[in-house]
């Protein structure tokens, strides 16, 4: 019997993953997150609270945990703040937080990445490995403040001969109800794009991440993987496919506009580092498929299809609204 | 070929059918302005309807440029580089042309053009150039007709003619499929009835399709319902430059293509080519040559400095005709994955090279081209380009304005930069393509990718196959253009 604790069951993500792991033979199943699930969940134990790292340790001792999910941080903020200034303290909470799992008798630890931490640069292969070297983190820039944490995190098995780390570099998440910085970008009416440039893009399904980050969990691969969706397309492809229409900006017009702080209004909204308006960044998925047995159901086309079809599912509020409708209801049916 | 078969092929195919009229037609004479006369030969085809064809023949040739095309016949190696510089959409197979018996038929384009994509996504491009040219046979024999007619007759012809001028122009931009779709409503028009309401119904509807089929063209593109492939390709947009590059291949640079056998029909090959203008000219003229030429088209990803993928428009332009970054990353993955990719070892050395310094190959880098064949087991296809060199005459470098610019090189030419974005429109130089024998690499083992002697020694044998061919096709050449 193996136990899982599941950090992040208070996102959409993390409800799909642990429907997808209460049905696996052999494993006991922990949700923790710091608010409630946003949908109810039957035979999980959940946990809602905010704990410090002695109380972490406490949990994971009393509760005889060998697995670690830590899903992305990122993925629990609502589209309202302000991505880049949440997500640094996140980051910092979460290398805390493995610290202890390992210090703790923790076996392995499953960490959601992004595949953005490989940067944007006109030299990148059309696919990128997991051998790739990274880039420095820069600063400010919340997809690299991913390279921090997996700066931190590859240097754990050094220290730590038998703690297992798998690290899942995942493509912007698209449909299934969950919110992400580039769901959020697409969702605008017209996304703000570099004059002269359509680089390539992928994004990753939330049903195809949640069953990556069950076979990470349960199986013995280490390292890291890139997890897409099949296929690739144009910037402004994925932005029509989503129903709207892109507004080609000339970089200084671009720049004025971040200054200003004028991102909504004058130049959109673009949550992440302003050189993936310009080059590629798309990774290739054959580990993930050869090691951990993972393939994408979904095609870029129909995971763009399926937010396009969502819209506004991925603003928590409304999703959270709709679970709660949906238990009074039940009750008063009863 | 019998009675039966030519009017069963004409009805099935809805395309011209010709024969020989050469015994029937006398020559013409025309005056000239200082009145002599001159011998003027007409073209020896007959029209489907049975007329002789009414245009003049080419010089040194008995077919006008219409019927040149639907007639020409496959042709020595020799005689096909001649016969390249004549418009000629594509050779017809043997099984398609039987003229025992002075006739000759044209095989149905409609079933060219409605065949599919073939692996990597290239399209039977020289069908709807046939196609094109039937609608044009069919414009001819209507203002042929129009003109023996009175005012208002002649008149309508004259629209009518127009009109058909614009489908067939049209038709080349369509996809096999939907040429298919419009040579099935110009089935049964005759031509000499352009007064009967059915022959306008059936214009109409043609036009009105292609119109259709414009908006729809645009409509999806707003959609984003167009297919792109993981690197990037752009299907449509290929096939909308296809007319273009058509016209830069026969009409700009009159390219002759030769050993274009060597091409494999299918798997991977890696085609090793010298760089001579500013722009990338060679590699896209690589691919047209391939699906223009060969008897199987196919896609050629071309691989670029990776320096212009920092370039605004032209990098995503470039990504969308199909070309992908020089990475050895890349290469790789395209050859494993069967691809046919083209690489231009001379890099930079070799697109910013001096007039003077013109088809003295360069340096083949550090034979990293020969590492990635020889883990692929790819073989390496030596393609020497004569005339490139001279459609950007490269004076000199302006090394001060490049580091300024922040460019690799600023060439000088001619004209540019005195004549500014107009510089850099291409010099009409003649071209030829030759690809050799393939050298194969197979035999040696991936593992010999890191023997630095086995790699240099390919690399050479591919730079003097490539050196030997230019400096004998610069001796064949009599002129530049």
């Amino acid at each position: 019997m193996t136990t899982i604790l599941l950090y992040g069951i208070d996102s959409i993500l993390g409800i799909k993953v642990a429907q997808k792991l209460v049905d696996q033979d052999g494993v006991r199943l922990i949700g923790w997150g710091n608010r409630p699930p946003v949908m109810p969940l039957q035979t999980v134990d959940v946990l809602t609270a905010r704990l410090s790292d002695d109380q972490i340790a406490k949990l994971i001792q009393a509760e005889g945990i060998d697995t670690v999910i830590r899903l992305d941080p990122a993925s629990q903020i609502s589209s309202d703040n302000d991505n880049t200034l949440l997500h640094q303290p996140d980051i910092r909470r979460t290398a805390d937080a493995i610290m202890t799992y390992a210090a703790n008798g923790v076996q392995r630890i499953v960490i959601h990445s992004s595949s953005l931490v490989y940067g944007a640069n006109p030299v990148n292969p059309a696919f990128i490995s997991e051998e790739q070297p990274l880039p420095a983190p820069a600063e400010e820039v919340s997809a690299l403040s991913y390279g921090d944490l997996e700066s931190f995190v590859s240097e754990m098995p050094d220290a730590n001969p038998d703690l297992q780390v798998v690290t899942l570099r995942c493509a912007p998440l698209v449909g299934g109800g969950v919110w992400s910085p580039f769901a959020s970008y697409l969702n605008q009416a017209m996304p703000a794009t570099l004059l002269g440039y359509n680089p390539r893009v992928q994004v990753l399904h939330a049903d195809d991440a949640a069953q990556a980050f069950v076979l990470a969990a349960t199986s013995d691969a280490v390292g890291p993987f890139n997890l897409a969706s099949s296929g690739s397309t144009t910037l402004e492809r994925a932005i029509r496919l989503v129903g709207h229409m892109p507004l080609p900006l000339p970089e200084l017009l671009l720049n004025v506009g971040a200054s200003l702080r004028m991102n909504q209004k004058a130049s959109g909204d673009w949550p992440f580092d302003q050189a993936f308006l310009r080059y590629a960044c798309v990774v290739d998925t054959q580990r993930a498929g050869n090691e951990l047995g993972w393939t994408a159901e979904y095609d870029i086309e129909t995971a763009l299809h399926e937010l396009a079809a969502e819209q506004d599912a991925y603003d928590e509020y409304t999703l959270a609204e709709g679970a709660l409708q949906a238990f009074l209801s039940r009750r008063s049916d009863v | 070929m019998s009675d039966e078969r030519v009017a069963r092929e004409q009805q099935h195919a809805g395309v011209p059918l010709l024969s020989d009229n050469s015994h029937n037609v006398a020559p013409k004479t025309q005056s000239t302005n200082n009145g002599d006369a001159v011998e003027q030969r007409m073209c020896a085809a007959t029209t489907r309807k049975g007329k002789p064809c009414g245009n003049q023949a080419l010089s040194g040739s008995a077919y006008c440029r219409v019927h040149m095309a639907l007639t020409a016949k496959p042709q020595s190696a020799t005689d096909k580089s001649a016969a390249a510089n004549v418009a000629q959409p594509e050779q017809p197979r043997p099984e398609d042309v039987d003229d025992d018996d002075g006739e000759i038929a044209i095989r149905d384009v409609r079933a060219s053009a409605n065949s599919q994509p073939t692996d990597g996504g290239a399209l039977p491009y020289a069908a709807i150039g046939q196609a094109a040219d039937s609608v044009y046979e069919i414009e001819i024999e209507v203002r042929e007709h129009a003109d023996g007619q009175d005012d208002l007759a002649a008149g309508i012809g004259a629209v009518a003619a127009s009109l058909l001028r614009m489908i067939g122009e049209n038709l080349q931009r369509m996809t096999p499929q939907q040429v298919r779709q419009a040579l099935d409503m110009l089935r049964g028009i005759n031509p000499r009835d352009f007064l009967d309401p059915n022959f306008w119904e059936g214009i109409w509807m043609v036009v009105s399709y292609q119109f259709q089929e414009q908006y729809e063209f645009v409509q999806r593109r707003l959609r984003g319902d167009y297919p792109i492939d993981p690197y990037g390709l752009d299907y449509e947009l290929v096939d909308r430059m296809r007319p273009f590059m058509s016209f830069m291949y026969r009409t700009w640079w009159r390219i002759t293509t030769e050993g274009i056998e060597n091409v494999p029909e299918a798997g991977r090959s890696l085609i090793v080519a010298n760089y001579g203008g500013i722009l990338s000219w060679e590699s896209a003229m690589i691919g047209t040559a391939i699906a223009e030429e060969h008897p199987s088209p196919r896609l050629v990803r071309n691989l670029f400095l990776p320096w212009f993928n920092a370039l605004p428009f032209i990098a995503p332009a470039m990504a969308a005709l199909g070309n992908v970054p020089g990475l050895p990353e890349n290469a790789l993955r395209l050859l494993e994955e069967d691809e046919l990719v083209c690489v231009f070892p001379e890099s930079m050395n070799g697109i910013g090279k001096l007039f003077r310094n013109r088809y003295r190959l360069g340096r083949f880098g550090h034979g990293g081209f020969v590492q990635t064949a020889l883990r692929t087991g790819a073989p390496l296809t030596p393609v020497a380009i004569t005339g490139s060199a001279e459609t950007f005459p490269i004076l000199s470098n302006a090394e001060t304005i490049a580091k300024m610019l922040g460019l690799p090189y600023f060439p000088v030419t001619p004209f540019f930069p005195w004549l500014g974005p107009l510089g850099l429109i291409p010099l009409p130089s003649r071209w030829t393509i030759t690809f050799g024998e393939p050298i194969p690499t197979a035999q040696y083992g991936p593992e010999s990718a890191d023997d630095s002697l086995i790699v240099f020694m390919l690399s050479e044998q591919a730079r003097c196959a490539i050196q030997t061919t230019l400096d004998a096709k610069l001796k064949e050449r009599t002129s530049v253009f």
